[in-house]
């Protein structure tokens, strides 16, 4: 629809007023008037026709019907009014206005409405238009009888309305005159005043397209206190929103700086799965040089995984994190982070972080750890051979040179061993994670860990306390690996606890996997050491490096072994509802039990 | 919202491409176990071709239903043939990826032959012109397209040296036989994957231009 404009609005206010303010009042008295005029006129025309009345029964008799018109005519003129005579049945027997010899052609006068009245109530009046004289005529009628030589009939008077009704008729042409010229006047009127009331707004506007523009909007008073008002708000307005505008290109600008200068690729996706944005080295990660904007991950890295990651994000999932080989041979780290804010609908955000020269540094050490220990195992042998030969020779009759060689044993002995789990660590870092599917049970694997560190135990009077279930535990799990972890741990819970305390292997078994604890009652280890425990070489006294025997790659070997395994094992130190002591926890996943166990059982 | 078509033929697209994504990581690592005499990534790639095999049937299907239900006109018609006849081409690449992955178990097991550049180069090709040719069909880009027929004579070629080379390799030795024979079917996979790799770059041709250029390379 189209907007009616000021000006319009203004005219049609203004003549709706000017409409109510005369035709009502004017309607009113106008009626009242009319009323009062009519009231007279009935009261007049009756005693006329009275008079008429008596003057015609008091008059002598009538010899011929031609000397009552001529009566009519006298009396008529006389009064000013025109006097008909109407017989029964409607035929005019005297008119004062008619002359006799034409009465014969005036039509049938019995049903006009005075008339039809007179017969009915005694009296008749209208108010009609005479065709006969073209104008507005008052009509009176009554009755008439037993007048001797005229026959029953009735007589009916007619005078014109008084002269105030003339001129009450005339005012209403005068009135539309009137009202006609008072609408323009409020047409011209309306033009000006909406000219006055816009034209302060006009460089209000001027000033806000201004700001529309981003230009400097510049305020001109326009003599309104309020105009002037509100023109200060707009520009303060304008002039805040300008700085935030300013704040957030500049926001932009930094974000944008930043992506662009980052390493690692970044991506934006939308409520669909198709990129809507891409910084520079997301285009270098990409395959082809294309623009990837309006596309799917898959089409632009030629990865399934990578879009199944996306998808799952899409479909609700807060963020994925996994690692892709991009061709050729180029590793990524990617995380995929859902996007949802009030302001932007559903999407994500894809990062790509380049782990290939990573990757390739933790092949090169885990290669050069490998080869070197691998070297080393060679002349090592060598010493310990020669070393155990000198011993048994009789160069060891000397006291002195027996404790030399012992101690040439002793810590060829102790980086041999380090070489072994050297290998062993290097082994378990080459291989993917893998769970195994074979079962193993973990009371036996206990058990034959248990036999190995008896004999150390023993030596420092320390009982190794089994609390387990008389029942085997099936877990997912090898063998020797799980030996190993439990070797480990009860190793380190000999080596670092008191003499004459107790080391107890508890299991607790859970939804879907089993916790096994080794716990000791010795020094403990201090919280800020329990994270870094597990690392290689790491040890939480330096002091006792050496005096230990211990290779250092224990706790290591047991992390990987059981991440490999799909579990994970920490520390709590102390242990739980005691002072002291250290516990090693870690969960295996439970297998069900052995087919050919149940059998070979039933 | 977008149409039960419009949705349908973007999975398509989606599967197409995933398929060639998963073909082409098989090729890749089958050369890598070839090359690197890695016996467990080769039997990788034997275990995974089975998801290969499902996505055809996947798209076998997916194709099928949007011919009989959709009635597709123009475009989508050669899209949804050209996407037929890429999903068997790769599917026999993956399959190619499988026999070089069994040529690789195998003489990963016996003494390692001399260098070959010429099979190198041949694989080489051929796994450039795959990436090309998906890449091509990814962007909807037929200069690519046209790039991998025009790459096909030199896969032939290369194809021919190697097998001269290890013809005279077992004129010489006796004992190179059986691994010569081995080296001249994967030369002979790696060719047969390059002619299926035009295949596509032609099936890219077709949809995005309605023309049909097998057999002759040239627009």
């Amino acid at each position: 629809m189209k907007p009616v404009s000021v000006r319009t609005r203004l005219l049609l206010a203004f003549w709706v007023v000017l409409l109510l303010c005369v035709l009502a009042p004017v309607s009113y008295f106008h009626r009242q008037l009319h009323q009062v005029l009519m009231d007279e006129s009935r009261a007049r025309i009756r005693q006329n026709l009275t008079f008429v009345l008596w003057a015609l029964t008091s008059h002598e008799p009538f010899q011929w019907l031609s000397d009552l018109d001529d009566w009519c005519t006298q009396v008529g003129s006389l009064l000013g009014i025109r006097i008909t005579y109407i017989a029964q049945g409607g035929r005019v027997v005297a008119d004062s206005d008619v002359p006799y010899d034409k009465l014969g052609f005036m039509e049938d006068h019995w049903n006009r409405p005075e008339v039809a009245a007179a017969r009915r109530e005694g009296f008749g009046f209208s108010v009609r238009r005479s065709d006969t004289l073209r104008k507005e005529l008052l009509y009176g009628a009554m009755p008439v009888s037993g007048i001797t030589n005229l026959p029953d009939g009735v007589v009916r008077i007619a005078m014109p309305v008084s002269q105030i009704k003339e001129k009450l008729d005339q005012q209403r042409l005068h009135l539309a005159v009137i009202l006609g010229l008072s609408f323009a006047a409020t047409g011209v009127l309306s033009f000006f005043l909406s000219r006055l009331m816009e034209k302060p707004l006009a460089p209000m506007l001027e000033m806000v397209r201004a700001m529309g523009r981003r230009e400097r909007p510049r305020l001109r008073p326009s003599g309104y206190p309020v105009l002037d008002a509100l023109g200060e708000t707009l520009v303060d307005v304008a002039q805040r929103i300008e700085t935030q505008f300013k704040s957030m290109e500049d926001q932009r600008a930094q974000l944008h700086a930043i992506l662009e200068g980052m390493k690692e690729g970044v991506l934006l996706l939308d409520g669909q799965g198709r990129i809507t944005a891409a910084n520079r080295a997301a285009l270098h990660i990409q395959r082809g040089t294309q623009s990837p904007l309006g596309l799917k991950p898959l089409e632009v890295f030629l990865n399934a995984e990578l879009q199944k990651a996306c998808d799952r994000v899409l479909a609700g999932q807060d963020s994925v994190h996994l690692e892709v080989v991009l061709d050729p041979d180029r590793f990524f780290d990617v995380h995929v982070v859902s996007l949802h804010s009030p302001v932007v609908p559903r999407g994500a955000v894809i990062v790509l972080h380049d782990i290939t020269e990573l990757k390739r540094l933790a092949r090169i050490r885990r290669d050069f750890v490998a080869n070197v220990s691998h070297e080393l195992r060679t002349p090592l042998t060598a010493v310990k051979g020669y070393a155990e030969t000198l011993l048994e020779s009789p160069c060891a009759q000397d006291e002195e040179a027996k404790m030399f060689i012992e101690t040439i044993v002793r810590k060829a002995n102790h980086m041999s061993r380090m070489v072994n789990d050297l290998l062993t660590l290097t082994r378990l870092e080459s291989q993917p994670p893998q769970i195994p599917e074979t079962a193993v049970d973990a009371v036996s694997a206990i058990a034959s860990a248990v036999e190995t560190c008896l004999p150390e135990a023993r030596k420092k009077n320390m009982e190794i306390q089994t609390l387990l279930p008389d029942r085997p535990l099936w877990v997912r799990a090898e063998r020797d690996s799980l030996v190993q972890v439990f070797q480990n741990l009860l190793d380190n819970a000999v080596r670092y606890s008191r003499p004459n305390t107790p080391i107890r292997i508890r299991a607790e078994v859970r939804e879907e996997t089993i916790l096994f604890a080794v716990e000791d009652e010795g020094p403990g280890i201090p919280s800020e050491h329990q994270a870094r425990v597990f690392e290689r070489f790491y040890r939480v006294d330096r002091q006792r490096e050496t005096s230990t025997g211990s290779t250092g790659l224990g706790l290591a070997i047991c992390r990987h072994i059981v991440q490999n395994m799909g579990g994970r094992i920490w520390v709590e130190s102390p242990v739980r509802g005691k002072d002291r002591g250290s516990a090693f926890l870690f969960t295996v996943k439970q297998a069900a039990e052995p087919e050919e166990k149940k059998s070979a059982e039933s | 919202m977008k149409s039960h078509f419009i949705r349908q033929m973007e999975e398509l697209r989606m599967t197409v491409l995933e398929m060639a994504a998963l073909t082409e990581k098989a090729m890749h690592k089958a050369l890598q176990a070839f090359k690197t005499r890695d016996e467990k990534l080769a039997a990788q790639v034997i275990a995974e071709d089975h998801v290969v095999n499902q996505l055809e049937m996947k798209i076998d299907n997916l194709c099928l239903s949007l011919l009989a239900l959709e009635q597709p006109v123009a475009k989508d018609l050669r899209f949804i043939i050209g996407a037929l006849r890429m999903s068997i081409d790769l599917e026999r690449i993956a399959d190619q990826a499988v026999n070089i992955a069994q040529r690789a178990q195998f003489l990963a097991q016996r003494p390692p032959l001399e260098f070959i550049p010429e099979l190198d180069a041949l694989a080489e090709t051929a796994m450039d012109m795959l990436r090309v040719a998906i890449d091509s069909f990814a962007r909807q880009n037929i200069s690519q397209a046209y790039d991998v027929c025009q790459m096909d004579d030199e896969a032939d070629e290369l194809n021919d040296k190697v097998l001269r080379r290890m013809i005279d390799l077992m004129v010489t030795e006796s004992r190179s036989i059986e691994r010569a024979v081995q080296a001249i079917i994967a030369a002979r996979c790696l060719e047969r994957v390059a002619d299926q790799t035009t295949n596509i770059a032609e099936s890219v041709i077709f949809i995005v231009q309605g023309v049909n250029i097998k057999h002759r390379c040239e627009p």
